[in-house]
């Protein structure tokens, strides 16, 4: 409350534009010299008894437009954002990293150069390690009906080689049989639009999660001041450039020195 | 059969089935990883470009056939697997019918090679081992004998460079990567239909990840041709070779191969699946390497091609769509019959001595 009765000047009153805001300072600036006739004890009292409740009145208004501010620009989408959350069809379609890229980007601030960064990369991989399980997941909730296809397969061709006359007699023969169905029916599914739009979801939530995980690892490589992936990539990259340069220029090299000797050959002849 | 019959047949099935276990077991547990050896040929290096080399299969006597042949394997296998073990070796069998044989060996990339594309394998490594291979023999060309993806390999090397091949034979070699698809089968042709359901920007994703293509994910992709057999192989197959010592050899050398898939180049690798197995430039002339076109137009030596109307992998008719788009005046066609690993690792010397009788009059 101290502050409060001696700020250095009144921030109230000065023609800013915008609502008015009834400040902390409004009441407790220096106080003009009062008025002759226009101040009573009483009036100074009530004053006093009202100055702490119109601070605090100004500071839950400046919270409240704040709040109405992060609602408007953050909000709205957050909110829609984790309403996402709850849609099932996000954990099936491998959408969890997705949704954390877009929640670092609702919530991003500026850049401050003392402070550490708001980064969500570390969730980013646990996202992108639950999309690869959800895939997972998936591939094994196909795989299921597939055995009871399989050993449909399976009778139906026990009794169509028995109505042949060719029964099944031993279990060798039942084994050999078996194998062939189940490989069979696998071959065909693998073929199949279900197994690659699977094998596709599992390939794209492998990879992203490897990339992911190599952006961890970057990141304590930095902190242990080791060369990254990227980096090595890039050296990599760049030797590979000079290693085609330097075929390519000892292939004009010979190419010269053939010249040269053709010239020199030429002229001893002549 | 009666009933009982038929249970006392079960039963005795399962006696012996229990004495074969644990026969195998028993020849199992003598075997160490060290005794389990491949590529046994007696070869000496010739030339090394980085992790790539190139390899002699050494010879006691001068080949009879004079042009020398530079054999090149996939970069998704090791070669080794054409020099299995003595009995089973596609390499000596060149050699005992009279060639001349040189391999091209991959290495294992590592992430150091991430940026070698077909360019590089083509124009960089390819061309440096056949100039090495002219220079030792003072001639001018040679021939080239590609398998697979190293088919692939040679037959755009003598599209670009076609005045250093003097003949051509490419061995169950992808020409019409699209071709799987005017006779669907259901056991031939996966990689393909793998390859087609993902996106462009699947394929920059996963090498963007990956840097190379590793080698199991061609382990994988081979092992979902053939889910069960695959599977199976470690109970029933080995029940089986188990039960003879040479047959479990066999089975071991193969599986040390198979174990040992080197990482395929990321650059080459990006244009292996997208110029070719997505968008099939070869066949529609579009495929350039180094800024320059691959013209099979320009393939106009004695071509002989090999393929099997049984191979898993690379779909007969893939391999057939060579005929009608190279400019060889000669060309010929052989149709064997076996596996697409199988046909060079079989003891049969067949196909060996098919080829050298074909070099022979070339």
């Amino acid at each position: 409350m101290a502050k409060s009765t001696q700020p250095s000047e009144p921030r109230a009153n000065r023609g800013e534009p915008g609502p008015a805001r009834p400040s902390m300072a409004t009441p407790a600036g220096p106080e003009p010299p009062p008025a002759a006739g226009t101040s009573s004890p009483s009036s100074e009292y009530v004053q006093q008894l009202m100055a702490p409740w119109t601070a605090m009145a100004g500071m839950w208004n400046a919270w409240l437009q704040t709040a109405e501010v992060v609602s408007r620009e953050r909000g709205v989408e957050s909110t829609k954002l984790l309403n996402r959350l709850w849609d099932p069809e996000l954990w099936r379609a491998g959408g969890l990293a997705p949704l954390l890229q877009e929640m670092q980007e609702v919530f991003s601030l500026p850049r401050f150069a003392d402070l550490p960064a708001f980064d969500l990369s570390a969730f980013r991989s646990s996202a992108s390690m639950l999309d690869l399980m959800s895939a997972a997941q998936q591939y094994m909730a196909v795989s299921i009906p597939l055995w009871l296809l399989i050993s449909r397969n399976f009778q139906n061709e026990t009794a169509r080689l028995a109505e042949a006359g060719n029964a099944v007699r031993t279990p060798g023969e039942a084994l050999d049989l078996w194998n062939n169905v189940v490989d069979r029916t696998f071959m065909e599914f693998n073929r199949s639009a279900d197994f690659a739009h699977l094998q596709q979801r599992l390939l794209r939530a492998l990879t992203q999660y490897r990339l992911d995980m190599r952006k961890l690892g970057e990141q304590s490589s930095q902190l242990l001041d080791m060369p990254t992936r990227s980096e090595m990539t890039e050296v990599y990259r760049r030797m590979h450039g000079m290693q085609r340069e330097l075929k390519d220029l000892r292939q004009q090299l010979r190419a010269l020195r053939r010249q040269a000797e053709a010239g020199n050959t030429t002229r001893d002849g002549s | 059969m009666s009933a009982d019959d038929r249970l006392l047949s079960a039963w005795t099935e399962l006696a012996d089935f229990g004495k074969r276990v644990a026969l195998a077991t028993s020849a199992l547990a003598t075997v160490r990883e060290a005794d389990v050896k491949i590529a046994e040929s007696p070869r000496e290096e010739i030339c090394r470009l980085g992790g790539r080399t190139l390899h002699r299969i050494v010879r006691a006597e001068p080949a009879r056939i004079r042009t020398p042949v530079l054999v090149t394997y996939a970069m998704v296998g090791h070669w080794n697997v054409l020099d299995l073990q003595e009995d089973r070796s596609f390499l000596r069998n060149l050699v005992e019918a009279g060639c001349e044989i040189y391999v091209t060996d991959w290495g294992h990339p590592t992430l150091a090679d991430q940026f070698d594309d077909f360019g590089d394998l083509i124009n960089g490594y390819m061309d440096a081992f056949v100039d090495v291979i002219c220079e030792r023999h003072g001639l001018a060309s040679i021939t080239l004998l590609g398998i697979c993806q190293g088919g692939l390999l040679s037959l755009c090397y003598a599209a670009l460079h076609p005045d250093k091949v003097r003949n051509l034979i490419t061995a169950v070699t992808p020409v019409d990567f699209h071709a799987d698809q005017r006779e669907e089968r259901v056991d031939s042709g996966f990689m393909n239909v793998w390859t087609r359901s993902l996106t462009s920007d699947d394929i920059d994703l996963l090498i963007k990840a990956m840097g190379n293509i590793p080698g199991e994910v061609g382990g994988t992709m081979f092992s979902l041709m053939t889910p069960v057999r695959t599977l199976a192989k470690y109970n029933l197959t080995l029940l089986q070779a188990g039960q003879n010592a040479d047959a479990l050899m066999n089975f071991l050398r193969m599986e040390k191969w198979l174990s040992d898939r080197p990482d395929h180049t990321g650059a080459a690798a990006q244009q292996w699946l997208k110029e070719l197995y997505q968008e099939n430039k070869l066949v529609r002339g579009e495929l350039r390497i180094d800024g320059r076109l691959v013209d099979l137009g320009a393939v106009d030596m004695p071509l002989l091609n090999i393929y099997s109307e049984t191979d898993t992998v690379i779909h007969p008719l893939a391999s057939k769509a060579m005929r009608g788009r190279v400019a060889s005046k000669d060309y010929t066609e052989l149709p064997v019959s076996g596996g697409h690993i199988g046909i060079f690792v079989a003891r049969s010397k067949k196909l060996s001595n098919s080829i050298a009788d074909w070099l022979t009059k070339h």
